[in-house]
């Protein structure tokens, strides 16, 4: 039987099996030599690679300095025998103390994508040790992307910390729909983020508001409010996402607060104003 | 042995011309060049569309040579520049980029003067670029098309926010999919999903859009060279399949004479997407000629690796190459010397140093012309005008479906299967997706996507069929005999008359062919009206219902769509199967051992089609399934890459992909299911119908009516070893279904 293996191999065309030929002195040769691409290249190449040599190879990966790396980490210890353990260890990061802990753990439950992790992740996300780590617990829950984590989401809106309010405004985007619906997020619960002090928190949840309309979810209230944005928000990246959802929602309440912002002083502005314009109904 | 071969490679090294004083232009009558200026960064593999540098920044070099004047049109800090295309009247060039301060890649236009197009456009004169895309998503490689509009790839959904972006094939990345635009940003068009990547598009002067594309279903996993028209519809394929390959991945592939193409061929990873200059002729300049059967290829630079081993010094590797007008042999280069693969570079905390370069092709010769010291220089661009290709009008417009209209002329006529008249009773669609949609894991032992049999539509009596299925969805056909299995042939194409490839199509799009991978230069031609353009007729496949929708919980032959072993497969086998291959060692039970000879840990299996759990432990790959799905599609898979040691006498019994050569079905001989349902009449009639011709065994008689399967359970076990042999479906799916 291994001889037949091992003719197939031979016999198939090189080039239809990139993602072949992983070994464990490949994955040890590329992490000794730090590159990112070279790690998540051998991970990737040993996707069916079974092998109790690579684990401790990988194992320490999930807390190497390139996030590339921590997701591809996560993702091959999650094919293998250790991904319960692997599971256990990030969860029991998240109740501990260690906030570059608890971020790596955010990044390789990410790439894991076990629904089951996200009870752990709403605790931590609730208080977050730090910023960091709440973004990547933020960015976990949306990449598990289960309907089931909306209220985790629209909860953290309302962190104290603005990176953890942009990231679930964004992670909101990526949940996937309830049956039935159209898409997860909706406006009322990122309204109020318009206001927020930060311009990054501000861009996201209008980026959120844009993918709801150009979706077909429920904008409601919101051309009015993405406007006055547009117009008058200190911040031109702000104006420019305003101006670039208004477009997404076809509404032809926008047209003036866009006609104004194809005068605005960033010329960015002006031309994504421009293009809003043009698809409004 | 390593030295001679340095030496070998060091004395055919191409020559690099001498220094002048620099103002010898080698591009003739090129005025001058644009090019992008970025600080190296790791690029990720062919496909990664967002990486390989920081700091970037749009320069024109004026006139084209070591002493040309350099401006830097967009004047960026830290933002990003990672591709561009001129206007057909050179005047303007549109490029993808991250703005200083934005996190995503989006289209932006400046003309060659520095000046503000968009502004020109409202009447102000003004200095830099504009931005005519915007929001959560990236939209990377524009390139201009014909009457005022841009074709870019974003990873953008076409189907709205109910569910992600399809992700690659190793669920690492969002995929980016083909979108058009009007040159002002308005009247986004997005274009139907691929199951992975599409990337690095050119317009060939003929007025189609070619592009890579990544390629897997089952075991192929490539990136190849695919066309589609400019409206999106009418995807082929263009080189690099039939075996006419010479690398793994051909990328930024630009034409400089009708049907012949520049291209870059490289490993998929590991080389900064960078690799060896390929010629590649399409199958002629006319159109109606051209196939992938007809295509070849010409190594220009063959002592550059076409793998990821390191280039040797004076060798390097080609990231990008762009044809000089008026000369076929010397190419604009994107070019670094030395060992350009990532690994090596980074152990001497080092990266390619790329820079712009003259190739010719007649001399072997490399001609510098702009490589500053920490930073890349990359994809140059001759500033000449060049002919504006036609607007095209989509090859074929179903009516009456919102859907897209799939159809064939005749299902006979193949160039790749070995096909007899008759023998096909039925086409197979089935739908392709990814863990987008939720599975944390894979969803088997095999390589296969997930799928749900979407329908299967008849044959007509002269080999023609249509089906409306749902719009922007990858589908792949597979014809069906008359027992409801995937069709045994023979030909290039395999032993399986289904194509290795994804279709697609768009809302209101005619995917007509002639036949089944007919020869592509034989003419479809069919009239406007034509009935096979005509949805009416045609069974509706889903057409409009939601994605997520789209599964059975019923699994009768004409219900089923996935197929969840634990729900679909294995109460059969609990239920007529069991009680012989229970995990008894015995004659029904045969008993293996696996060694992993690296790690010497050892699984020991026997036989049994239980519904028991059982889990894969050799090695660090643990898988727990029902012991049925060990027993029939593993453990082998589980191993395919391991140095291992077998004792005992394990099958292969589902042949992930072809039930027709599954050991399981032959042995279990399925009736005839059509054009009605015979159990007298068996597939393979020289082989017996187990578990009959057992006997009685372990005081259970094979021929008791009870162990007998029905047609329909037949049937499931076909539709399971035909669409991959997987584990799990949308059925199945842990979580729920959303």
């Amino acid at each position: 039987m291994r001889t037949a293996i091992v003719m197939m191999a031979l016999l198939a065309p090189l080039s239809a099996f990139a993602g072949r030929g992983g070994s464990t002195v490949a994955i040890k040769a590329a992490a000794q030599s730090g590159s990112a691409d070279a790690i998540v290249a051998e991970l990737e190449r040993a996707e069916f690679l079974a092998c109790l040599s690579c684990i401790d190879a990988v194992l320490p990966l999930v807390d190497h300095e390139s996030a590339r790396v921590r997701d591809a980490a996560g993702w091959w210890l999650g094919r293998r025998g250790v991904r319960s353990q692997v599971i256990s260890t990030m969860q029991a990061r998240l109740a501990g103390g260690d906030p570059v802990a608890a971020r790596n753990a955010g990044d390789v439950l990410a790439a894991m994508r076990d629904y089951t992790t996200l009870p752990a992740l709403t605790t931590y996300l609730s208080q977050p040790l730090d910023e960091e780590s709440g973004v990547s617990v933020a960015r976990a829950v949306g990449i598990i992307g289960h309907p089931s984590a909306v209220a985790t989401l629209q909860g953290a809106l309302a962190s104290p910390l603005s990176g953890v309010r942009a990231q679930a405004a964004a992670s909101l985007r990526q949940l996937r729909a309830p049956a039935g619906k159209k898409v997860a997020a909706s406006a009322p619960a990122l309204l109020p983020l318009l206001g927020d002090s930060d311009a990054g928190v501000r861009r996201e949840a209008i980026m959120t508001l844009g993918f709801v309309g150009q979706s077909g979810g429920d904008v409601s209230g919101a051309v009015a409010a993405l406007s006055a944005v547009a117009t008058g928000d200190a911040s031109p990246g702000v104006r420019k996402a305003a101006a670039w959802a208004l477009g997404e929602m076809k509404d032809g309440a926008a047209r003036p607060a866009l006609q104004a912002a194809q005068s605005d002083s960033d010329p960015l502005v002006r031309s994504i104003a421009t293009a809003a314009l043009a698809n409004l109904r | 042995m390593r030295k001679p071969l340095i030496t070998l490679a060091l004395a055919a090294a191409l020559p690099i011309a001498g220094c002048d004083n620099g103002q010898t232009n080698v591009l003739g009558g090129v005025p001058a060049i644009a090019y992008i200026s970025r600080t190296p960064a790791d690029t990720g593999n062919v496909f990664d569309y967002t990486g390989g540098g920081t700091d970037g920044n749009l320069f024109t070099l004026t006139p084209p040579t070591a002493s040309g004047v350099k401006k830097n049109l967009t004047n960026w800090a830290g933002g990003d520049v990672n591709a561009l295309d001129l206007s057909f009247d050179a005047r303007e060039l549109v490029f993808s980029g991250k703005a200083p301060g934005e996190e995503r890649y989006h289209i932006f236009r400046i003309n060659v003067d520095g000046t503000n197009p968009c502004d020109a456009a409202q009447g102000k004169v003004t200095v830099g670029p504009c931005q005519v895309t915007m929001g959560p998503n990236d939209e990377v490689y524009p390139i201009y098309l014909p009457a005022g509009r841009i074709f870019y790839v974003t990873n953008r959904n076409v189907e709205g926010g109910a569910v992600p972006q399809f992700m690659d094939e190793y669920e690492r990345a969002t995929t980016a999919q083909a979108a058009t635009m009007k040159l002002d940003g308005s009247d986004q068009i997005l274009g139907p999903r691929n199951v992975s990547h599409r990337v690095a598009p050119t317009l060939l002067s003929d007025g189609r859009i070619l592009m890579t594309e990544w390629r897997h279903l089952g075991d192929v996993n490539e990136g190849d060279l695919t066309i589609m028209q400019q409206d999106l519809t009418g995807v082929r394929e263009g080189f690099g399949r039939e075996s006419k390959g010479v690398a793994n991945s051909y990328l930024r592939a630009r034409e400089y004479a009708p049907g012949q193409l520049v291209v870059i061929g490289t490993s998929r990873d590991r080389t900064y997407q960078a690799g060896k200059i390929l010629r590649v002729n399409l199958g002629g300049s006319d159109i109606t000629q051209q196939s992938e059967a007809r295509s070849s290829a010409e190594d220009l630079t063959p002592l550059v690796p076409a793998d990821r081993t390191p280039s040797f010094k004076d060798v390097g590797r080609y990231y990008d190459v762009a044809p000089v007008p008026g000369n076929s042999d010397r190419f604009l280069t994107t070019w670094a010397d030395g060992a350009v693969e990532t690994e090596v570079l980074s152990m001497a905390k080092s990266h390619p140093d790329f820079g712009i370069y003259v190739f010719d092709a007649k001399s072997n010769t490399r001609y510098p012309i702009v490589n500053q010291p920490d930073s890349w220089e990359q994809s140059p661009l001759a500033i000449v005008p060049r002919n504006e290709p036609p607007t095209l009008t989509p090859l074929f417009a179903a009516t009456g479906t919102t859907g897209t209209l799939i159809g064939a002329i005749n299902v006979y006529d193949s160039t790749m299967f070995n096909v007899t008249p008759g023998s096909a009773i039925k086409v197979r669609v089935s739908e392709g997706f990814s863990s987008e949609e939720g599975f944390p894991g894979d969803f088997g032992l095999t390589e296969f996507d997930g799928q749900a049999r979407l329908g299967e539509v008849p044959i007509n009596a002269d080999g023609s069929f249509k089906a409306q299925i749902p719009a922007n969805t990858p589908v792949r056909l597979q014809l069906i005999d008359k027992f409801g299995m995937a069709l045994a042939t023979s030909g290039a194409g395999g032993d399986t008359a289904a194509e290795p490839v994804w279709i697609q199509g768009r809302s209101g799009e005619a995917r007509v062919c002639g036949g089944c991978h007919e020869d592509r230069v034989k003419p479809i031609a069919l009239a406007p009206g034509s009935s096979i353009l005509q949805a009416s007729g045609s069974p509706d496949l889903f057409t409009n219902i939601a994605r997520q929708e789209r599964r059975s919980d019923v699994f009768t032959y004409d219900k089923i769509m996935g197929v969840p072993w634990d729900k679909a497969v294995q109460p059969i086998l609990s239920a007529k199967c069991a009680v012989c291959h229970d995990g008894t060692a015995g004659a029904a039970n045969p008993s293996y051992t696996i060694t992993d000879v690296t790690d010497m840990t050892m699984f020991s299996f026997t036989f049994d089609l239980s519904a028991k759990p059982v889990t894969i432990d050799a090695g660090d790959r643990m898988y727990t399934y029902t012991a049925s799905y060990i027993a029939l599609l593993g453990p082998q898979m589980a191993f395919r890459e391991k140095q291992i040691m077998i004792t005992g006498d394990p099958k292969m019994y589902v042949t992930p992909g072809a039930a027709h050569s599954s050991v399981v079905v032959q042995m279990l001989n399925p009736p005839q299911r059509f054009p009605n349902v015979d159990m007298n009449v068996r597939a393979f009639p020289s082989k017996p119908v187990h578990p009959a011709e057992v006997g009685v065994y372990n005081g259970h008689d094979g021929a008791d009516a009870a162990y007998q399967l029905t047609a329909d359970e037949y049937y499931t076990l076909i539709l399971s070893s035909d669409s991959g042999g997987q584990y799990y479906a949308r059925e199945n799916k842990m979580g729920g279904p959303y």
